[in-house]
């Protein structure tokens, strides 16, 4: 099946308008459409004509049901099932809303931002993780590709691709997915997810977004970037810019501390202590 | 709460256990189903007895199942713990969730009986690798799951404490259980004498590094720890183990075996409270020949005339040292100076007194097991910390 042919069948198969490409590249293909006269996303994954064939198969199945599971203004969310096209099948695709805005990773250049858009940040995807958190999901790829900015200054959690029902974790070891730069001690080889390692996930995200660059970079070494997530405290936010208030330095901070225990365990926690901090006029 | 007074089993157990908590010098007990049966027998009070006592007297009791102590392969002296009943048709282990699940159930169905709180049975750990580890993780996940407020326990050798960032991220995973209480152990595989052993600095500094951890959000009890545990009071315990005999101030497998040469009584010890040392009797009488009053303050009491007396001013010792750290509250920083000061002034005490008396009655040795590898632990840890 070509290309045309191929994107007409999942058109048919999703109930969709006509696919027009927004982003197509990596594991996923992404076309913008319309469904029932609602524009909307159209995701397509294609399914390796290999043994990993089924891990594909089954990752992007999980997305989808996760999506379709959690319901949070601040997670993306799914409109169709996971559907399968071709004979193999050679794709599977689904629908979700279309989120207006720009992907962290395209707005990197506005960084350093203010203290209130940290805030934002943190407090808005803090709600996506709970969300999937209360599931006892983990996302385990927090990363400016999956986390927009909406027009309205709010942020949304996209892509669970890699989210892991911890119920189905296996107790030994085993690699874990990330963005290099953007892992957490959890990822490094051996180690295991867990609702804190989202944790320092978003709290990478909000030191980038206040210093504009990340505690514990990546430097194309694998070994040595492992080897620093395990062994080396991340820096005091304050180190990298001294004007970012107190109370969100101790929350980016906190979120960084290299020991799980000593990091909010999940995102229910962490809003917690905003909360606190709200009922105080401290954030917005 | 401070000090808790480990099971024993000598037959005054439950009377001195309860004068020292009417006396205010211990907080509570510690049941163990090796020491104290659920039937009474003779020389020996119910465990629900016991409870009651101890409440009586004002004090807490925890019943902690000793799972890790009962799955060494060295322990066979059930008589006692037999009495308890504490596992079911799937057999005895943590292996597996058949027999995981029926411990549980019977092990928080005795607290309850109790009067205690629920603490989850564990496993002795080698390493936060491996199949064993895995058991324990998936048993306190379990309990967890039976009880949402169940303490948890963390034990383990030396050389599951010494493993750095991997002992860090198994604690990780233990700390998402969001338990209230943690009881943490150091086992030992062999007690040699009645002289703490810190010199494996890297391990008892991982354990300081877990008490932090934990102590963020739990209350964390050292059981086995008397003066050996002190530093973990100032990484934020708030409770220690001890007691009069050898088995309660130490982890020490022989008090789970019927080959045991017997009841280890510290008879000929005195504890000389400002070294935060226990010497043997004979050193004890050359300090006080030294003449007073640097004898009576370093001792921190008059000379216990005996047995029964030395209990009491061991307990009262203890205590008031764990007080003295644990008044500065949730300030790391400022239990961390409390205590480093302790050693400090304790280090100059033992450095007048090996000058004092002769080399076979005290000696470098004897400062060296009682402060300066607790020292180097604590340092070690608060150094990392920033506390130092």
């Amino acid at each position: 099946m070509d290309h045309t042919e191929l994107l007409e069948e999942v058109r048919a198969a999703l109930g969709t308008s006509a696919l027009e490409p927004l982003r197509v590249g990596g594991q996923k293909m992404v076309y913008t459409s319309e469904l029932e006269g609602v524009p909307c996303v159209v995701k397509i994954v294609p399914i390796p004509d290999t043994a990993h064939s089924d891990e594909v198969l089954e990752r992007a199945r999980r997305e989808v049901e996760l999506l379709s599971t959690v319901e949070s203004p601040y997670v993306v969310r799914v409109l169709s099932e996971a559907v399968e096209v071709g004979d193999r099948p050679e794709v599977v695709c689904w629908v979700e809303e279309l989120l207006d805005g720009s992907d962290l990773g395209d707005l990197m250049d506005t960084f350093p931002w203010q203290p209130d858009d940290v805030w934002a940040l943190i407090k808005d995807v803090a709600e996506g993780l709970n969300a999937c958190h209360e599931l006892d999901v983990v996302h385990r790829d927090l990363s400016p590709g999956n986390v927009r900015r909406r027009s309205s200054g709010r942020f949304a959690l996209m892509d669970p691709g890699f989210a892991r029902h911890l119920s189905k974790t296996a107790l030994t070891g085993v690699y874990q997915p990330g963005t290099p730069g953007y892992c957490s001690p959890e990822h490094v080889p051996g180690g295991h997810p867990m609702p804190a390692s989202d944790i320092f996930g978003l709290g990478i995200l909000a030191f980038q977004a206040l210093t504009g660059r990340l505690p514990v970079p990546y430097n194309s070494n694998e070994g040595a970037y492992w080897d620093a997530l395990r062994r080396a405290d991340a820096p005091a936010v304050k180190t990298g810019r001294d004007d970012v208030p107190d109370d969100l330095a101790d929350v980016v901070d906190r979120c960084l501390q290299r020991q799980a225990a000593r990091r909010y365990l999940d995102a229910a926690e962490l809003l917690e202590e905003l909360q606190g901090f709200v009922d105080e006029g401290g954030t917005t | 709460m401070s000090v808790l007074i480990q099971d024993g089993r000598r037959g005054g157990h439950l009377r001195w256990a309860t004068q020292a908590i009417g006396a205010g010098i211990a907080d509570g007990v510690l049941l163990s189903p090796f020491h104290t049966p659920r039937v009474a027998v003779p020389r020996h009070h119910a465990g629900s007895k016991v409870a009651d006592d101890v409440r009586e007297a004002g004090g807490e009791v925890i019943f902690d199942p000793c799972t890790h102590a009962r799955l060494l392969p060295s322990s066979n002296d059930v008589a006692h713990y037999d009495t308890w009943q504490l596992w079911g048709p799937a057999g005895v282990g943590l292996d597996v969730d058949a027999r995981r699940l029926e411990h549980l159930e019977r092990v928080f169905a005795r607290q309850s009986e109790l009067g205690s709180i629920p603490l989850a049975p564990t496993l002795t750990l080698d390493s936060p690798f491996g199949v064993v580890a895995d058991h324990a993780l998936r048993t306190a996940q379990l309990a967890r799951g039976l009880a949402r407020d169940s303490g948890q326990s963390l034990v383990g050798r030396r050389s599951f404490w010494r493993t750095g960032p991997d002992l860090d991220a198994y604690v990780g995973q233990l700390a998402a259980l969001r338990a209230p209480v943690w009881a943490l152990t150091v086992v030992n595989d062999i007690v040699a004498d009645n002289q703490p052993d810190l010199a494996d600095t890297a391990a008892f500094t991982g354990l300081l590094r877990t008490v932090h951890s934990l102590s963020q959000r739990s209350r964390v009890i050292v059981c086995y720890a008397d003066f050996a545990g002190v530093p973990a009071t100032a990484a934020g315990a708030d409770t220690l183990g001890s007691g009069w005999d050898r088995g309660m101030r130490y982890f020490d497998p022989k008090s789970f075996q019927i080959t045991s040469s017997g009841i280890q009584i510290p008879a000929s010890y005195v504890t000389q409270g400002r070294l935060g040392a226990v010497l043997r009797r004979d050193t004890g009488d050359a300090i006080t020949r030294l003449g007073d009053p640097p004898a009576t303050g370093i001792r921190g009491g008059p000379m216990p005339a005996d047995d029964t007396a030395e209990r009491s001013h061991h307990l009262r010792q203890l205590h008031t040292l764990v007080d003295a750290i644990t008044v500065h509250g949730g300030v790391r920083q400022d239990r961390v100076a409390e205590l480093r000061a302790f050693y400090e002034r304790a280090a100059q005490d033992f450095d007048a007194l090996i000058r004092a008396l002769p080399r076979r009655t005290l000696n470098d040795n004897h400062r060296r097991r009682w402060v300066d590898e607790p020292y180097l632990a604590l340092q070690s840890y608060a150094e990392a910390e920033g506390l130092w």
